[in-house]
Order: C-alpha cells, then sequence, then structure tokens
C-alpha cells in the first residue's frame, strides 16, 4: 500500500511535468523543480539535472527519457514505468481533442490563413532554436563538417536519415581516435 | 496498424536530441506513407508546439489518431517512449561505470553534430511550404513563386523573438490572428 501511494505520487508530478510544460525542453525543469524538490522533497536539484542531461544522451523522447530516469531514482523499474505514463498522459488526452476538431475544420479558408502566418512563425522559432543548438553542438571544423554532410545527404534524401544519425556517431568515435593518435 | 507502430519504434530508437530532430525522420515517414502532406506537416509542428507536453508525443498521437484512431494514438505515442524507457533503465544500471568513457563522449559529439544537420534539413522543409505560393518546380522559378508577405511576416517574426524569448504559443497566437486579415 505504502508502494502504491509512492507510485501514485509520483504518477501526479509527472502528470503535471506533462501538462504544463509546452514546447518541450527546459521548460520542464523549474516545474519538476516545483513538484519533486520543493513539493514531495524526494530528490535534489543536483540529482535532477544530472538525470536531465543524461536524458539527452538517449534516444527518442527527452522528457520522457528524464521521467524514467528520475523515476528509476526513486522507484526502481515501476518508478520509471509510472512517471513515463505519467509524463505523456496530459499530451495524449489534449491532442487526441484537438486532432478529432483539427481534422474537421482544417479545410476553412479562415483556418488556412491563419495556419499560413503560424508556419512562418513555425519557421522563426525553429530559427531561433536552431541557432542555439548550433552553438552547442557544432564547436569546430569537424563537427561542422559531420552536420554539412548530415544535411546535404539527407535534405536530397541520398540516405536514410537513420543510417546518417548511426553513421555521425561513428564519425565521432574516429575523430576521438585521432585525438589520441595526434 | 502494425505499419505505423513499426514507424514509431524505430524513431523512438534512432532519433537522438528530441523533438526537433524528430521532426525529418517522421516528416519522411508521413509523407512516404501518405499519411500528411506537406502542408498538414508544417500545420501538425505548429500544434504540436503551442499545446503542452513533449512535442514528440504531440506528434504521435496526432499521426497515430489521424491513421488509426484513438488507439492508433495511444499505441504511437507508447511505442515511441518505449525504446528510451528500456535504454533508460539500462542506463540507470550502467552508468556508473561507462559515462565518461572518452569513446561514449567522442561517439555523443558526432551523434549531435549530425542531428544539427538534420534539423537544417526540416527547417529548409517548413522554409519550403511557408515561404512559397506553390512548390518552385525548378530552380528557375523561385523568385516568381516567393511569397513577400510571409518573408516580411518571417522576418518580422524572427526579430521579435529575438528581442522578447516569449513562450512559442504567444507568437504563434498572435501572428495566427494577424494573418487571418492580411492573407
Amino acid at each position: 500500500m505504502k508502494v502504491f501511494k509512492k507510485l501514485l505520487k509520483l504518477y501526479i508530478a509527472f502528470f503535471k511535468v506533462g501538462l504544463l510544460t509546452i514546447g518541450g525542453g527546459y521548460a520542464m525543469l523549474p516545474i519538476i523543480e516545483q513538484e519533486l524538490v520543493k513539493g514531495l522533497e524526494l530528490l535534489t536539484m543536483d540529482e535532477v539535472v544530472e538525470s536531465y542531461t543524461l536524458s539527452q544522451t538517449l534516444p527518442g523522447v527527452i522528457a520522457s527519457n528524464a521521467a524514467a530516469l528520475i523515476g528509476y531514482r526513486l522507484g526502481k523499474v515501476k518508478g520509471a514505468v509510472v512517471s513515463v505514463l505519467g509524463v505523456i498522459t496530459p499530451s495524449i488526452i489534449i491532442i487526441l481533442f484537438i486532432a478529432m476538431i483539427f481534422t474537421r475544420i482544417e479545410h476553412l479558408e479562415i483556418v488556412q490563413n491563419a495556419f499560413k502566418g503560424i508556419r512562418v512563425v513555425v519557421l522563426a522559432l525553429l530559427f531561433d532554436s536552431f541557432s542555439r543548438l548550433f552553438k552547442v553542438a557544432v564547436f569546430d571544423r569537424k563537427t561542422f563538417v559531420i552536420a554539412s554532410v548530415a544535411f546535404i545527404l539527407v535534405l536530397f534524401s541520398i540516405i536514410n536519415p537513420i543510417l546518417v544519425i548511426v553513421a555521425g556517431g561513428f564519425a565521432g568515435v574516429a575523430i576521438y581516435r585521432e585525438r589520441v593518435s595526434e | 496498424m502494425i505499419k505505423l507502430l513499426f514507424e514509431f519504434i524505430k524513431i523512438g530508437t534512432f532519433t537522438y536530441g528530441g523533438g526537433l530532430a524528430m521532426i525529418p525522420l517522421l516528416r519522411d515517414i508521413a509523407i512516404d506513407n501518405l499519411w500528411l502532406t506537406d502542408s498538414q506537416f508544417a500545420n501538425l509542428i505548429a500544434i504540436s508546439q503551442s499545446t503542452p507536453g513533449p512535442i514528440a508525443i504531440n506528434m504521435a498521437t496526432f499521426i497515430g489518431f489521424t491513421e488509426q484512431s484513438v488507439i492508433g494514438a495511444i499505441l504511437a505515442s507508447l511505442v515511441l517512449i518505449l525504446p528510451g524507457l528500456i535504454l533508460a533503465i539500462a542506463l540507470s544500471k550502467l552508468l556508473a561505470k561507462y559515462r565518461k568513457h572518452p569513446v561514449v563522449t567522442a561517439a555523443f559529439a558526432g551523434l549531435k553534430a549530425t542531428v544539427i544537420g538534420l534539423i537544417a534539413t526540416s527547417i529548409v522543409q517548413v522554409a519550403i511550404v511557408s515561404l512559397f505560393k506553390e512548390v518552385p518546380k525548378d530552380f528557375g522559378e523561385i523568385w516568381s513563386y516567393l511569397d513577400l508577405k510571409a518573408l516580411i511576416m518571417l522576418a518580422s517574426a524572427y526579430f521579435i523573438i529575438q528581442k522578447t524569448q516569449k513562450h512559442p504559443l504567444y507568437y504563434i497566437l498572435g501572428f495566427g490572428l494577424i494573418s487571418i486579415f492580411i492573407w
């Protein structure tokens, strides 16, 4: 019963994280802090940041990986599963409603016009986050070459994106080996 | 349905860097399988960024719903996170030993740079559908199809975002409203 209560608390905490984080990414950190560090006092902010960083080294959805790592820390495998389900539940519910409505109103002229502008804004937002990501990941000539090659290969559909990503990992290891021999 | 789930497991296993990094892969499968058109996909990015929760989950739920209704939506999201969940559990166990290993660090440097290239391709795709009246068929036609209103809006939106750095929802609502009147 005690275990069940703890798992329920975890689920609710991560449900709130999923509900209140709009746009993903760093926006979830203050909410995790509010819920798990200040609220339930289950872990320290240091542990949260560590889990968040690690979550980015795993494939898939960062927010759900972060929830899994924190959940595991607090309740082993059950904790990880419960936390991940908590963080995705609000999305699924909200998007289901939107999808049901949107597929009906999509063809209306007013909706189409609004989305012309919205697409432009999304483009501007992508430029904005891209410039930040670029500074973090492209830090020398070699990483610039990797990024450019990946861009060209995927843009012109020369190679499947998944193969390009795998090759990028190997390219990183190759660079490391070069550095050692220098 | 099996095709849908298989595609989302693949995406969950092979994308690093979260929502933005998934966009080119999602686009690939959504267009190739005729689940969505280019402009529907651009709309989906906008919806996913302005609603709560992880962007990738939002997109998976939406695509799953349009293809296989409610069950498709739930299962697409679940299989998307499954590989990460399993690996997160495995990683938690292995971590202390290997995270600082130089080969692992080097592989991640390569992965992150590759992902930047991939994100750039998704920017190009969104630019094509949002800045042109029709998709230009060859290079010479680019100027005649370019939508000047969209270009001016892009410049002003980018400038305002840089200056204010507010939540994406504000910009999406604001410019969505403006464009009802100018198009």
